[in-house]
């Protein structure tokens, strides 16, 4: 995985594959490793989202 | 050579004034200066050229005792706001001449209306002076900060309005805390106009260091206010890089000060609201906003959270349904494959047995049984006729034994 992702092109890439899930344009051989790369953005999308929770709050709390 | 006393001319003078001014008659002047003492008023009177530049006359005045009863009793608070330095009057006066004391006037009526009348026709000069000059939305074009801080106070320290107006500021409910710089200045009488101009010309020069300047004074009747009617606190006011506030306290018409500046209002107390007022307001945006902001954060926050989790239920199910729908459909094939592969075999095998008993129906003895028979020679069957010839030795062969024969 590239080191350091966006959260809008981690958002892109999980939709694409997403879409490929729904559409079943998806292959046996491919699918492990789709939902492996799925897992591992939507990781690090909820992550990044905690963060930026974090940080706001405590934002709005220093005020 | 005939020579006279002094004392002998100014009883002559005496009585030539006397004689000249029997009766009282009424003059317009400009009060240069007032003094009271002991009842009586000392005033002395000028008038000026046409510019306004040089005195051109001057005489001295009193108010005795008794005429100043009566005139106080007619004109009331009014005596006090004409009595002032730079007041333009119309006084009915007795040309009074002394032998050791000179020629005194004294004032026996004041015509107020006249004063009321000069200070209009002024303020009417004034203003259509400064529109002229295209002064008068100079100052209010100006800008006026959202929060007002740092503030330049023009008025004199002894005033009420200057300490109705800093405890005002200082009570403010919020807590919001003020830099004031208090400029001394005269609010009243003829140095108004110099010492107001000069401190509005510093707070110009020091417009780094201020938010907005005020004025401000107690009340007062409009001839007490005559002297902020005045071209030089109106220029500086127009031209000035602060926006100036005024609230020198009048009740109906407006001053020059109040008609150049930023923003007028009648009472100090009522500049001090307006600051504060000014400040709330700013506060209250800010507050609007930043919750505005707060609200608008968790909702995008909120959608992106529900797009992962939808995302995330996809990813738990689809996955599992994809390999069961594979598998099913191997399961498919299998059986497709088991089923055909089993009729294959039972057709094959079928097949195998017909050929069988075909075969079987062929062989040889079989054929025999059924009535045929063949002929041979020395283990060769004939198949023809033509093969064989008179007194050759054959065998017929039945599907019991054969017999020997001779061919005829």
């Amino acid at each position: 995985m590239a080191k350091k992702i966006t959260y809008a092109s981690a958002m892109d890439e999980l939709r694409i594959i997403l879409e490929k899930l729904q559409t079943e344009e998806i292959s046996i051989d491919d699918l492990s490793t789709n939902i492996k790369r799925a897992e591992a953005l939507l990781k690090t999308c909820k992550t990044k989202l905690r963060d930026v929770e974090k940080d706001i709050s405590s934002l709005i709390d220093s005020k | 050579m005939k020579s006279y006393s002094l004392f002998e001319l100014n009883e002559y003078i005496k009585r030539v004034i006397a004689l000249n001014f029997e009766e009282a008659i009424w003059i317009k002047a400009e009060i240069s200066q007032v003094k009271e003492s002991r009842g009586s008023v000392y005033i002395d009177l000028i008038q000026k050229d046409e510019n306004g530049d040089t005195v051109i006359a001057q005489a001295s005045a009193a108010i005795w005792y008794k005429s100043f009863l009566f005139i106080k009793k007619k004109l009331g608070e009014l005596t006090d706001s004409i009595l002032q330095d730079g007041i333009e009057v119309n006084v009915k006066v007795k040309v009074d001449f002394h032998e050791r004391y000179g020629m005194k006037l004294s004032i026996e009526d004041i015509d107020a209306s006249y004063t009321m009348g000069q200070v209009e026709i002024n303020r009417q000069k004034i203003i259509e002076r400064l529109k002229k000059a295209d002064l008068i939305d100079r100052n209010s074009m100006t800008y006026l900060p959202p929060v007002l801080q740092n503030i330049a106070i023009i008025s004199s320290e002894t005033a009420a309005g200057y300490k109705d107006f800093v405890a005002q500021l200082a009570d403010n409910p919020y807590g919001y805390s003020f830099n004031t710089t208090l400029f001394h200045v005269a609010v009243q009488g003829r140095s108004t106009s110099s010492e107001v101009t000069a401190a509005l010309k510093e707070i110009h020069s020091r417009d780094e260091d201020f938010d907005t300047a005020i004025i401000i004074r107690g009340g007062g009747s409009k001839i007490d206010l005559s002297g902020f009617d005045d071209y030089n606190i109106g220029h500086a006011i127009a031209t000035n890089k602060v926006p100036i506030i005024t609230g020198i306290g009048h009740e109906i018409d407006l001053s020059v000060a109040d008609i150049v500046s930023h923003t007028y209002l009648k009472t100090p107390t009522a500049v001090a609201n307006y600051i504060i007022d000014h400040n709330l307001n700013y506060e209250t945006e800010i507050l609007s906003l930043s919750q505005q902001i707060n609200g608008e954060v968790a909702n995008h926050l909120k959608l992106e959270e529900t797009t992962l989790n939808q995302i995330e239920q996809v990813l738990r199910f689809k996955p599992v349904e994809i390999v069961k729908w594979h598998k099913n459909k191997l399961e498919h094939v299998k059986n497709d494959l088991n089923q055909s592969t089993r009729f294959m075999f039972n057709k094959l095998q079928e097949e195998l047995k017909n050929t069988e008993r075909l075969i079987a129906s062929l062989r040889p003895e079989n054929i025999l049984k059924k009535g045929f028979s063949y002929i041979e020679t020395n283990k060769k069957i004939i198949s023809a006729a033509s093969e064989l010839k008179k007194g050759d030795e054959v065998k017929i062969v039945f599907s019991d034994g054969k017999k020997a024969a001779t061919i005829k």
